[in-house]
């Protein structure tokens, strides 16, 4: 007696062309179907990675502020505005945001930079915040700061090649003449992180005489925020 | 199979790039057209050469340049793979000297020393295109440079790199430390100005001074 399962092997084996083209457009489907969804959740991950390791989305500054050091030296090392550190409280207490991180840029003309001098930019970051954020950054030599307000420096990598500098080396802060200690140089990034002379945001603010001041900060929102109501806000 | 070798050849030439562009930093005058006018006044154009020692001679040439240095290239940056620019002068079709810089690690900074140099390898003008240094002021004075106008590498095979002292009577021995508390950046620039002139004897004087060396 035929059953269902004999009836239909037999019938494949009837048309066996046809059983094979079929079999094919049933595998080449299923192989396209993992495909699109692999590449839609191997899409997901690398946009989720590249998102966290920008580190923050959004930057505050005060209005007409140079955000980035090439635009710093575009102006001459001048131009900078300030901010009141207690915004950072009050940008936290927003439920879309998930952490801050205050900056303050700071410049100082070098007159031994080339012949006619040129603009060394230091950038005053929280050492508790900031590597956090920038979890993507690694280190050739050392590690970041040991206290919140040491005279350290942490150098990107083409900023250490420029000043020949390794970790324990002094770099000498041009103007004020303080000398400050390396205490890691980074992985080259390809990102602007290389060119940067990070030191703790304390010790900028105490060089330079800006106590509770910050040129920037840095706000990562959380995955579900709707960054649009930010820009407009 | 075609295929795969056109691939791997693509992955190859890619991994090239990278390496080519992650190579260590050389150290290239920052405005060429100004600095070449001012260094080799009267001169009418210049061509750009770019060597390095891993190029040219790979490991046996980096010994042979540390042999007659005499000390160790050293740290992060000063390694095999350093592209060296050195900059031909000409006036009109006529080849009238050369320039050429290199980087040197001072005690709070970067240093960047550059010499032009006759055809014999003769300093012409000694010039610190940058300089982090305490004594930065006494060191970038004219006179301190004018000290070395002259000197060749056969002055300054005698000189100790590493001691900072002369083994024999030498003519780097007569320069005069401008600021005795920055000792360190004085003896760098004279190990930067030694090295400069190694490498240009083994890049484009071809090596007439190496007899000196081995005659001593």
């Amino acid at each position: 007696m035929l059953n269902l399962y004999k009836v239909s092997y037999k019938n494949l084996l009837r048309k066996k062309t046809r059983t094979i083209l079929t079999i094919m457009g049933i595998a080449l489907s299923a192989w396209v179907l993992a495909s699109l969804l692999g590449f839609n959740k191997g899409y997901e991950i690398s946009l989720n990675r590249d998102i966290d390791n920008m580190g923050f989305q959004l930057l505050v500054t005060a209005k007409g502020c140079p955000y980035e050091a090439a635009t710093l030296m575009l102006k001459g090392g001048t131009g900078l505005r300030y901010m009141d550190e207690s915004i950072s409280d009050s940008i936290m207490t927003h439920s879309e945001v998930e952490k801050v991180t205050p900056m303050l840029m700071q410049a100082v003309f070098d007159p031994n930079k080339g012949e006619s001098g040129g603009i060394t930019a230091y950038l005053g970051v929280d050492p508790f915040t900031f590597p956090g954020m920038k979890s993507f950054l690694e280190f050739k030599q050392g590690g970041w700061f040991t206290n919140p307000d040491a005279m350290e420096t942490v150098m990107g990598f083409e900023a250490a090649e420029l000043e020949q500098r390794e970790v324990g080396d002094l770099l000498l802060i041009a103007e004020k003449e303080l000398e400050v200690k390396v205490v890691g140089v980074l992985k080259r990034t390809g990102t602007q992180d290389d060119g940067t002379i990070f030191l703790p945001i304390r010790t900028v603010q105490k060089i330079f005489g800006r106590n509770g001041e910050l040129t920037g900060l840095g706000i990562k929102v959380k995955k579900e925020a709707n960054i649009k109501y930010y820009l407009n806000y | 199979m075609k295929r795969c070798m056109l691939v791997m050849v693509l992955i190859t030439a890619v991994m090239g790039l990278q390496t080519t562009l992650r190579a260590a930093v050389g150290c290239d005058l920052n405005d060429p057209d100004r600095d070449v006018a001012r260094l080799f006044p009267g001169s009418s154009g210049y061509k750009t050469l770019y060597v390095s020692i891993d190029k040219k001679g790979e490991g046996s040439l980096l010994r042979e340049i540390e042999k007659r240095l005499g000390d160790k290239f050293q740290g992060l940056y000063e390694t095999i793979d350093v592209p060296y620019t050195i900059y031909e002068i000409y006036q009109g079709k006529e080849k009238i000297g050369y320039i050429h810089g290199v980087n040197q690690k001072g005690q709070y900074g970067g240093i960047q020393v550059f010499l032009s140099l006759d055809l014999e390898g003769n300093i012409r003008s000694f010039y610190f295109q940058k300089l982090t240094s305490r004594a930065a002021k006494e060191l970038r004075n004219p006179e301190f440079a004018k000290q070395f106008k002259g000197l060749n590498l056969l002055d300054f095979y005698p000189y100790d790199v590493v001691s900072g002292k002369g083994k024999t009577p030498n003519k780097v021995d007569a320069i005069i430390n401008p600021a005795p508390k920055a000792d360190f950046d004085f003896r760098a620039a004279l190990r930067a100005t030694k090295k400069n002139l190694i490498l240009m004897d083994e890049f484009v004087l071809g090596n007439r001074y190496i007899k000196y060396f081995k005659s001593e």
